[in-house]
């Protein structure tokens, strides 16, 4: 490699440098702080409630949590006749029990863990934000 | 005009494409600086929505920042279209082709940075699929989403990106491929003429949140047409690459490659504009195909006329769940609404639609809805995803919506269903003679019905989903609605009484539907519906006349009508909207007893914190929320609506009262023995019940009906005969519902002779007959039950109708019982006109209209009749008749010799 050919290479060197610094320095878990909500759950119910971020589903003894969000691209759900819940942003429809009923989503609905706090008996999920 | 040609040709000479699109930037920028000072990224909706609103000339630069911006990427695309076309790229040097070919994606990320400081619903989805989008290029550390969205939903780093960067580079970019930045005087006067028209007339749009239909960017629409079928999000970027590698390779491409590139682009475009006009014009709510102009899309359009007037001087106006409403600038003075639907917290659109960013009235009220509610519009009302959107599969599958029950039996005594117990759905109903039978004379009364005029709801109301239950029209409201149709708000109508629309749901909101086929409204209240000539002779009654003409006469009211409640005590909010459930029959979608309140066994409890969402809404609503703890209903596991466990007893709050009524457990009588266990509390605490005996049914060629469903006249109709109407104690009969043998309360269901030949292409043979009792909770309670001998001794709680049962003496010791009907035997099977069965017989199913249903059997009736036998002489509070509850074959075992026993 000639002289002037690696002068010319330095900028390039330079730029991914910047690059590689760049993205360590605004990593998801660095440039904000995660931090957990709390969603109580009513152990009564209707069969399938929707909160902001939360699709609550109760069938059994117990009852499940689905993030409300499309598998396929993250659009918010919508509550729709039937108890489907449809992505209004390119048409995944999701059973309440979470799973995909049609496409594009290919995955079923993030289900959420429901702990239950012994001391209140009230159930509750949790999800992250930052 | 060729001179007149010439000329433009002469004032327009050098102005290319890429000029246009350079002026437009530039004007872009700089409004786009005017527009900084009113635009607050932290609360972008309210922002916009305020300057649309309040702030004509703020306005004024946003259209032109928006106009401008979408001016300069179709005058980018024609350019590089045609700078694509040239024949010899190789001049140019690689690093300037590279910055070249990045100009279109800089633009394109301008335009949808833009695109998210709308901060509407359209804006707030688009940002989690382009995070999502970059995630699929990063999803470990995600850094290019942080990178270029941010950590979180704020918009903060679009702004910059907005503002600085992504401007920055793309002006970087013109100046060193124009060699200029000031376009020419002709060209930016030309883009200012083509600019007058839409930014003087046209306001770009905002996304009202309570539309269903959600789209991106024109530009980016055929992206999401694309993303809807396609799986794998990772392939948008390779087809991406794939375009812009082409690009990159036409500089170098020989001229049989360059023309084969060249042909790739072109079908790039052109599929990519059939992706777009596909997403513009044949997508609706949830990416459903719909036809253009039609949907649920209510406010994504709001073209406005842009009129520089200060309109809102001295006005503030009202930040609702849309953001700011232009609704209360004209309608400020509105009151008579619900707390939780007061326009000052809701807004006005979220139930009327309409356009809320307009000041123009014309504007203002194109698409709005009057009359909101109805299952038609309640997607876009009541049941916005802001709302209630819960309630709406809830309502479409309630029995009160689908009529399941009612169409079933109808369809299977005229023959058409195999079963009365089938579920059906009113949207499928036909027009088969039993179709048409129902259409014609039954089906007003669904919550499907639509509420076609303003006004209270009263004797006559049918149907009208959500107002049927929750429209309240006090006295101001019924005024203001007398002065509207009288034409007094005809210019002005700033101030004005409207109804409320609140969780007070009164028994006159059930009277209209309820009132007819088992009438439970009317005897409820204490009236039973009869005919003229059976008023003849008797002095001295209640009467009572309905708007619709019916007669009433009164007879005696349920004990808890009698102490003030209402319907909704008992039935709660699932019960009757519904829990989701498809039911066949009313009885199975009414979960509440008698015994949920009067009970012996320690009931189950419900605290603050066991309560759902709605459950605790309600009660917070009725002001009944610090009444703890809350009582569960046996059957439903619901906390019943009003009662409640007051230190060791359990009282009744009755909603809106403000005194606790004791709940009294079942009295000894009631659960003495084991002889009465199977008797459900109304057979005995039923005072009476309304019979209606015989009904003949036939279609009218020649006559014009109405059918109720499809609101349009019918050629013939079905008409019905009614022999009489009567009230007595109900009949019983044996229910085996859920497995258990319970006795329940029966009448008359269809008494009926069916004249199906007359309908147009029957056959002479469908003439038939059919004596069917329906289970019946009259809704007529009295604290004291029923009287032993009133069952024991009572042809018609046996089912043999009215008459004169005896019991006669045969011989010592014997004795035997007699019946001689009231009414005349029919024609048809030979029983009484209002019999169930023959006297100490049986018959043939059918027998009830539910399949589980079924009258006594000749053995059962034996044994009740064997104590009434007993009651003839003893007295039913006589030791004796009281230690028969405890076993009554030890009576008889132990009889005297002056007892007669039953043969």
């Amino acid at each position: 490699m000639k002289r002037k050919e690696f002068i010319w290479l330095l900028p390039a060197f330079f730029i991914l440098g910047v690059a590689w610094v760049w993205r360590k320095a605004v990593r998801r878990d660095r440039l904000s702080r995660e931090r957990i909500r709390v969603i109580p759950i009513a152990a009564r119910g209707e069969p399938l409630q929707m909160t902001r971020d939360v699709i609550i589903v109760r069938s059994g003894d117990r009852p499940r949590a689905f993030l409300g969000r499309c598998t396929h691209l993250g659009c918010r759900l919508q509550l729709m006749t039937g108890g489907q819940l449809v992505c209004p942003c390119h048409g995944s429809v999701f059973g309440s029990d979470g799973r995909v009923e049609r496409g594009p989503a290919l995955k079923s609905l993030r289900e959420l863990p429901v702990h239950l706090n012994p001391v209140t008996k009230q159930y509750y999920t949790e999800i992250s934000e930052t | 005009m060729k001179c007149g040609t010439a000329a433009m040709k002469a004032a327009f000479a050098g102005v290319s494409y890429g000029g246009l699109a350079s002026a437009a930037f530039l004007l872009c920028l700089l409004s786009g600086v005017f527009l900084s000072l009113h635009y607050d990224p932290a609360n972008a909706l309210l922002s916009l929505s305020g300057i649309l609103l309040y702030n004509p000339w703020a306005s004024f630069w946003r259209n032109l920042h928006f106009w401008s911006a979408q001016f300069m990427l179709v005058f980018l695309l024609i350019h590089l279209w045609g700078y694509l076309r040239r024949k010899n790229f190789t001049v140019l040097r690689p690093g300037v082709w590279f910055r070249l070919g990045m100009a279109l994606p800089l633009a394109f990320f301008l335009m949808f940075t833009g695109f998210l400081l709308k901060g509407d619903a359209d804006s707030r989805q688009a940002s989690l699929i382009f995070r999502n989008l970059l995630n699929a290029l990063d999803p470990g550390e995600q850094w290019l989403a942080a990178s270029l969205l941010g950590p979180g939903e704020t918009l903060l780093i679009p702004y910059l990106h907005h503002v600085a960067t992504a401007s920055i580079l793309l002006l970087l970019i013109v100046r060193e491929h124009a060699r200029k930045l000031w376009p020419g005087s002709r060209t930016f006067i030309l883009s200012l003429l083509l600019l007058a028209i839409p930014v003087l007339w046209l306001i770009p749009p905002l996304h009202d949140g309570l539309d269903p239909v959600l789209k991106g960017p024109w530009y980016f629409a055929g992206l999401q047409e694309l993303l809807h079928w396609i799986t794998e999000p990772m392939l948008v970027w390779i087809l991406g690459l794939v375009f812009i590698m082409l690009v990159w390779l036409l500089r170098t491409a020989g001229t049989r490659t360059a023309k084969l590139i060249r042909t790739g682009l072109l079908l790039y475009t052109l599929s990519y504009a059939l992706l777009t006009v596909m997403a513009i014009f044949f997508r609706g709510a949830q990416w459903q195909l719909t036809v253009p102009g039609q949907g649920e899309n209510r406010g994504r359009y709001p073209w406005v006329q842009f009129v520089l007037a200060d309109h809102a001087k001295g006005l503030t106006f009202t930040d609702s769940l849309a953001g700011k409403e232009s609704c209360l600038h004209c309608h400020d003075r509105f009151r008579g609404f619900s707390p939780g639907h007061d326009p000052r917290q809701i807004g006005c659109a979220s139930c009327h639609g309409g356009n809320i960013f307009s000041m123009d009235q014309g504007i203002a009220h194109r698409h709005m809805t009057t009359i909101p509610g109805d299952l038609a519009n309640v997607g876009r009302s009541c049941g916005l995803a802001a709302c209630h959107p819960e309630m709406l599969p809830r309502i479409r599958n309630s029995l009160m919506t689908r009529l399941s029950g009612l169409i079933a039996v109808n369809h299977w005594v005229f023959g058409e269903l195999p079963s009365p117990d089938s579920l059906f759905d009113i949207h499928r109903l036909g027009q088969s003679p039993a179709g048409l039978h129902l259409r014609n004379l039954c089906l007003s009364c669904h919550l499907g019905n639509p509420k076609t005029e303003s006004g209270p709801l009263g004797e006559s109301s049918r149907g009208g989903a959500c107002l049927a239950c929750h429209l309240q029209y006090d006295r101001k409201a019924e005024k203001a609605l007398l002065q509207y149709r009288m034409g007094r708000f005809r210019n002005e109508m700033r101030e004005y009484d409207h109804p409320a629309v609140s969780i007070r749901t009164g028994n006159s909101h059930c009277f209209g539907c309820h009132s007819r086929s088992g009438r439970i409204a009317l005897s409820y209240e204490g009236w039973h519906e009869c005919l003229e000539e059976d008023t003849a002779g008797k002095a001295g009654g209640k009467y009572r006349v309905l708007a619709d003409g019916r007669l009433l006469e009164f007879v005696s009211a349920d004990v808890h009508h009698e102490i003030g409640m209402q319907c909704t005590d008992c039935h709660d909010a699932m019960e009757v909207m519904g829990d989701g459930n498809l039911y066949r029959h009313k009885e199975e979608a009414v979960k509440i007893r008698c015994t949920d309140c009067h009970r012996i066994a320690p009931p189950v409890i419900f605290q603050a914190e066991d309560l759902d969402y709605e459950s605790a809404k309600i009660r917070r609503l009725w002001g009944m929320d610090s009444l703890l703890p809350f009582i569960a209903g046996d059957i439903s596991g619901r906390p019943l609506p009003g009662a409640r466990l007051r230190g060791d007893s359990m009282v009744f709050r009755i909603r809106g009262g403000t005194a606790d009524l004791p709940l009294r457990p079942p009295a000894p009588a009631c659960v003495r023995g084991k002889v009465h266990e199977s008797l459900s509390c109304s057979s005995c605490h039923t005072a009476w019940a309304p019979r209606c005996i015989g009904c003949h049914t036939a279609f009218s060629p020649a006559e014009t009906g109405w059918d109720h469903l499809a609101k349009k006249e019918t050629k013939g109709q079905w008409t019905e005969q009614v022999a009489a109407f009567v009230h007595s104690l109900p009949s019983l009969g044996v229910d085996h519902r859920e497995g258990k043998r319970v006795i329940r309360t029966v009448v008359p269901g269809m008494i009926i002779s069916l004249d199906q030949a007359s309908f147009p292409g029957s056959a002479e043979k469908d003439r038939s007959f059919h004596r069917l009792y329906a289970p019946l909770e009259a809704h007529t309670t009295m604290r004291k039950g029923r009287s032993c001998k009133s069952c024991h001794n009572d042809p018609v709680a046996l089912g043999y109708g009215e008459g004169r049962l005896e019991f006669v003496a045969t011989g010592p010791g014997l004795g035997k019982w007699q019946f001689i009907p009231a009414y005349e035997l029919s024609g048809s099977d030979k029983l009484p006109a209002d019999a169930w069965i023959p006297f100490m017989g049986e018959r043939k199913p059918p027998l009830a209209t539910r399949s589980t249903l079924r009258p006594f059997t000749p053995a059962e009736q034996r044994r009740i009749l064997a104590p009434g036998a007993c009651l003839t002489c003893h007295d039913q509070h006589s030791p004796l008749m009281l230690a028969s509850l405890d076993s009554f074959e030890r009576l008889q075992k132990n009889m005297s010799p002056a007892c007669r026993k039953m043969e």
